[in-house]
């Protein structure tokens, strides 16, 4: 493995971006997307006219970082009045703002609202964080980095067969499981050269991750990749146990906990949330396709049963949890080029790991 | 496009996978949707995925891909190399 991440270049890129746009019309055209919440729509109109007028002067104040249109909140509790919300780094007194940089308080007959937000930063996927959500940077320590995809429930060991930390529940079957870490096999277990103990890190090594001091779980279990022309794999996927459970959540940073599982089918409007190009949405192309994967030393691995979808990831995306867009998860993303990205059904890694996912599935 | 199609294309690229797979520059294969000059037609076919287009004219005659197969057309798409994503 080399020391630097794999970027692809501009060309690459755009190259990939023009045939996502390509599919992306494809499929709305086939199956347009329902007008949803019409009404919103409808009400924030004036509010959206608005703001094109007066964003570019408001931007321009001393202390405001973000303009929208939004509900007012009156008394620290948001009304049903539509408002243009003026975010500022700081609420300060009327008499220490200069006169320039007041916020009025109606533009064109629509009322603004002032909300201090603080300073607006980057979402640093790369950082160490605890608890560790799913989509920050996690590697074993003789990687660069990957992705944390989600956390997934233990369905092959029940913790009662083991002696220690048992949890005491009255049948097998009502054993919640213990809660592991998935990723790749290339993240988390270096691609087979990994032994079950291994310390992984958060962040990656890549990202600054340093042994042991970053550990947050050690490698329990993977999937071997085979590799030439004669056999095949259905998944890239092992699991790491969290050193301790206050290490991780099962909250995907930005997003919910993914709500439950279903099927990839072509067409499908996916997103996934991943170390280097965080939040990026694609459309799937094929959910029954053989691959090969240049995995470089070890060599090329064959891939059936596989997920391609638009680009939607770079080096370091490796390992993030494929949803469609009501966050059911679909597939572990592992591979691409410039043009494709591709995934494991993540029914076949329940199956291969013995696993499934930690779902919050959406009440009523 | 239909169900029927859908099943037929999938059972094509079963029987013939193998011997696709092995032509060099080939990287995937799937039952997927066409393209036409980077724009979807929706017509169901065989995707290729090659990591570099090379004219016809220029391959040996056994690396050539077929351009149908059991009258269901073969689509060959550029990806480049297609490799994990950590470093």
């Amino acid at each position: 493995m080399t020391d630097e991440l794999k970027e692809w270049s501009t060309a690459e890129r755009a190259a990939g971006q023009r045939a996502a746009e390509a599919w992306t019309k494809f499929f709305e055209a086939q199956r347009p997307e329902v007008a949803e919440r019409a009404e919103e729509i409808a009400e924030t109109a004036r509010v959206t006219e608005v703001q094109d007028k007066h964003e570019a002067s408001l931007m321009a104040m001393e202390n405001v970082v973000g303009v929208a249109a939004s509900l007012k909140i009156t008394k620290g509790k948001p009304s049903k009045q539509w408002s243009l919300t003026v975010l500022v780094e700081k609420k300060l007194p009327l008499t220490d703002v200069p006169p320039g940089s007041r916020v009025p308080p109606e533009i064109n007959g629509v009322p603004t609202d002032v909300v201090e937000v603080g300073r607006i930063e980057p979402l640093l996927f790369t950082a160490r964080a605890r608890p560790a959500p799913p989509g920050y940077s996690i590697g074993h320590h003789n990687i660069t980095a990957g992705t944390f995809g989600c956390l997934v429930r233990d369905i092959r060991r029940c913790c009662c067969k083991l002696e220690k930390d048992c949890c005491h529940a009255p049948t097998h079957e009502e054993c919640p499981g213990d809660y592991l870490i998935l990723s790749n096999n290339h993240v988390l277990a270096a691609t087979n050269r990994a032994q079950p103990g291994d310390v992984i890190l958060q962040p990656g090594p890549f990202d600054g991750g340093v042994f042991p001091a970053d550990g947050v779980a050690t490698l329990e279990r993977f999937e071997p990749i085979v590799f030439g022309r004669s056999g095949y794999n259905l998944v890239d996927a092992a699991l790491a146990r969290p050193t301790f459970t206050r290490n991780v959540t099962a909250s995907i940073i930005g997003l919910a906990a993914p709500r439950g599982i279903d099927q990839a089918f072509v067409g499908t409007n996916v997103i996934k949330v991943g170390r280097t190009t965080q939040v990026t949405v694609g459309r799937v192309l094929a959910i029954n396709a053989t691959v090969s994967v240049n995995y470089g030393a070890p060599g090329v691995a064959q891939f059936r049963h596989q997920i391609i979808t638009t680009a939607m990831a770079a080096g370091g995306d490796s390992g993030s949890l494929l949803m469609d867009r009501n966050l059911n998860a679909l597939g572990l993303l592992y591979a691409g080029s410039a043009v494709i990205t591709i995934h494991n059904h993540i029914a076949d890694v329940e199956t291969a790991l013995g696993v499934r996912p930690v779902t919050a599935p959406r009440s009523g | 496009m239909s169900h029927f199609d859908d099943a037929r294309v999938a059972g094509i690229q079963t029987r013939h996978e193998a011997e696709l797979m092995r032509y060099r520059n080939v990287v995937g294969v799937a039952a997927g949707i066409r393209t036409k000059g980077g724009q979807p037609t929706g017509e169901r076919c065989l995707v290729v995925y090659v990591t570099r287009k090379v004219p016809a004219s220029t391959l040996a005659k056994d690396q050539t891909l077929p351009t149908e197969i059991e009258g269901v057309p073969v689509d060959v798409v550029e990806v480049g190399e297609v490799r994990p994503l950590d470093g």
